[in-house]
C-alpha cells in the first residue's frame, strides 16, 4: 500500500534516498505500524517525539492504512 | 497623569493638538501625531503612553496606529496599551516578537535574556547587528523598542530563567511568551505560567521547521509535545536545532505567529492554537495544524 511520509527537521536524513526531498509517497507493507517503519529506517525512538496520522496525534504503535499521511517530528527546542 | 483638577486642562490641550486627516479609505479621522503628543507629554509632565491613552479615551487615534484601523479598533488599541507581556528569550524568536509587540502598541513588555550577541547570531536574530556584538540582548531590545515606539515601556532583564527568577519575571504579567532555546527552560516557564494562571505562547524552531502552541492554565501543553520527563541538560548535542542550526526565515515566521497569538489572547479574539499545534515546514511548504487534545489511533 502507499502512504505519504513526512519526517521533519533533523529526521529527514533517515528517509530512504529515493524519497528524501522528493515525492513523499512511499510503498509500505500492509498493516505496518509506525514503530516498525521507523525502526526499518533507523530513526532513534527518542527522536520520533511527535507522530501524526492524517493530522491527528497518534502513538508509535498505530497501524498505518493505505493513503495515510504520516508526519513525524523530533523534539525541537531552538529559539 | 494629571489629577482631576487639571484633567480639563489636559483635555483642552489635547484637543488643540488634535488634527483631522483622511485615512487611506477616504474617511475623516481625528488623530494625534507623535511630535505634538511628545510636546503634550512634556507640558503635562507625563509619559507619551499616558498622552496616547488620554487621546484614545477621547476617540482620537494616535496617528502611528492609524493603519491598524479597522483591524484593531480604538478600544482594542487601548487594551493593548494597558497589556503586560513577558517575552523570555531575546534571540531569534524573542527579538522579533518584541519588535512586533512594540509596533502593535503592547504597552508593557518585559524581555529576559542573560546572553550577549555574538557573531553566530547574525544569521537570524533580528536585534543582532555588527555593532551589537558583545552587547546584552535584553538591552539591545530596549534600545530598538525605544526607537520604534517610545510609548512602550520596556523592562530588560539580564538574567537566566530558573525556578527562582521566573517568579519575579511573571509577576503581574498577562501573557508569557516562550522564546527560549532549551526544552528544560520551557518546562520551567510552563510550570510557572500555570502557577501564575496566565497563558503561555510556545514557539520553537530547528532548521526550516517551527511550531507554535498556546497553553492555558490546566492544559497539558508541553508535556504533550516533549513528554513528562524534564530534560536536565540545557541543550543536547543531538537536538534537532544543534544539528540543523536555524536560518533566518524560520524564526521570523514563527515569531509572527506567536505575536498574533498574544494579540488574540489579550483581546479575546479569533481562534488560538490551544490544544493544537501549528507545525510549519518552510522548505516543503507544509502548514499543518495538529490536534493534541486526544492522543489516539488514526481511526479515532
Amino acid at each position: 500500500m502507499k502512504i505519504q511520509v513526512h519526517l521533519y527537521a533533523s529526521l529527514t536524513r533517515y528517509l530512504p534516498d529515493e524519497i528524501r526531498g522528493k515525492e513523499p509517497w512511499i510503498e509500505v507493507p500492509e498493516g505496518i505500524a509506525v514503530r516498525e517503519l521507523l525502526r526499518e529506517w533507523n530513526v532513534p525512538p527518542d527522536q520520533a517525539r511527535l507522530i501524526f496520522i492524517n493530522g491527528v496525534h497518534a502513538e508509535l504503535d498505530a497501524v498505518l492504512k493505505a493513503e495515510d499521511r504520516l508526519g513525524v517530528f523530533p523534539p525541537i527546542g531552538g529559539g | 497623569m494629571p489629577d482631576s483638577t487639571s484633567h480639563e486642562n489636559a483635555t483642552r490641550l489635547l484637543l488643540e493638538q488634535t488634527a483631522t486627516v483622511l485615512d487611506p479609505a477616504g474617511r475623516k479621522v481625528d488623530v494625534l501625531k507623535e511630535n505634538p503628543a511628545m510636546v503634550l507629554a512634556e507640558n503635562l509632565a507625563c509619559s507619551l503612553a499616558e498622552v496616547y491613552n488620554l487621546a484614545m479615551n477621547h476617540g482620537i487615534w494616535p496617528y502611528r496606529y492609524i493603519r491598524n484601523r479597522d483591524t484593531l479598533d480604538l478600544d482594542e488599541q487601548l487594551r493593548l496599551s494597558g497589556a503586560r507581556v513577558a517575552v523570555i528569550g531575546a534571540g531569534g524568536l524573542g527579538g522579533c516578537i518584541v519588535l512586533l509587540l512594540a509596533r502593535l502598541g503592547v504597552g508593557h513588555i518585559t524581555i529576559v535574556d542573560p546572553d550577549v550577541f555574538d557573531e553566530t547570531n547574525l544569521n537570524r536574530q533580528a536585534l543582532s547587528t555588527v555593532v551589537n556584538i558583545g552587547r546584552h540582548k535584553a538591552s539591545a531590545a530596549m534600545a530598538a523598542v525605544a526607537e520604534i515606539n517610545p510609548a512602550v515601556e520596556i523592562r530588560p532583564l539580564v538574567r537566566p530563567l530558573n525556578h527562582v527568577t521566573v517568579r519575579g519575571i511573571l509577576k503581574g504579567m498577562n501573557v508569557a511568551v516562550d522564546a527560549l532555546d532549551s526544552i528544560r527552560d520551557r518546562m520551567i516557564l510552563q510550570e510557572a505560567a500555570q502557577k501564575n494562571e496566565i497563558p503561555m505562547v510556545h514557539g520553537s524552531i530547528a532548521g526550516f521547521v517551527g511550531q507554535v502552541m498556546t497553553i492555558l492554565p490546566g492544559d497539558p501543553g508541553l508535556k504533550n509535545i516533549y513528554g513528562e520527563k524534564v530534560h536536565r541538560k540545557k541543550s543536547a548535542p543531538r537536538s534537532a536545532e544543534s544539528i540543523l542550526g536555524v536560518p533566518a526565515p524560520t524564526p521570523r515566521l514563527i515569531a509572527a505567529i506567536q505575536a498574533m497569538e498574544v494579540v488574540k489572547l489579550l483581546l479575546n479574539r479569533g481562534r488560538t492554537f490551544r490544544n493544537r499545534m501549528m507545525c510549519v515546514d518552510l522548505e516543503f511548504g507544509f502548514f499543518n495544524e495538529v490536534s493534541l487534545e486526544t492522543p489516539g489511533s488514526p481511526e479515532s
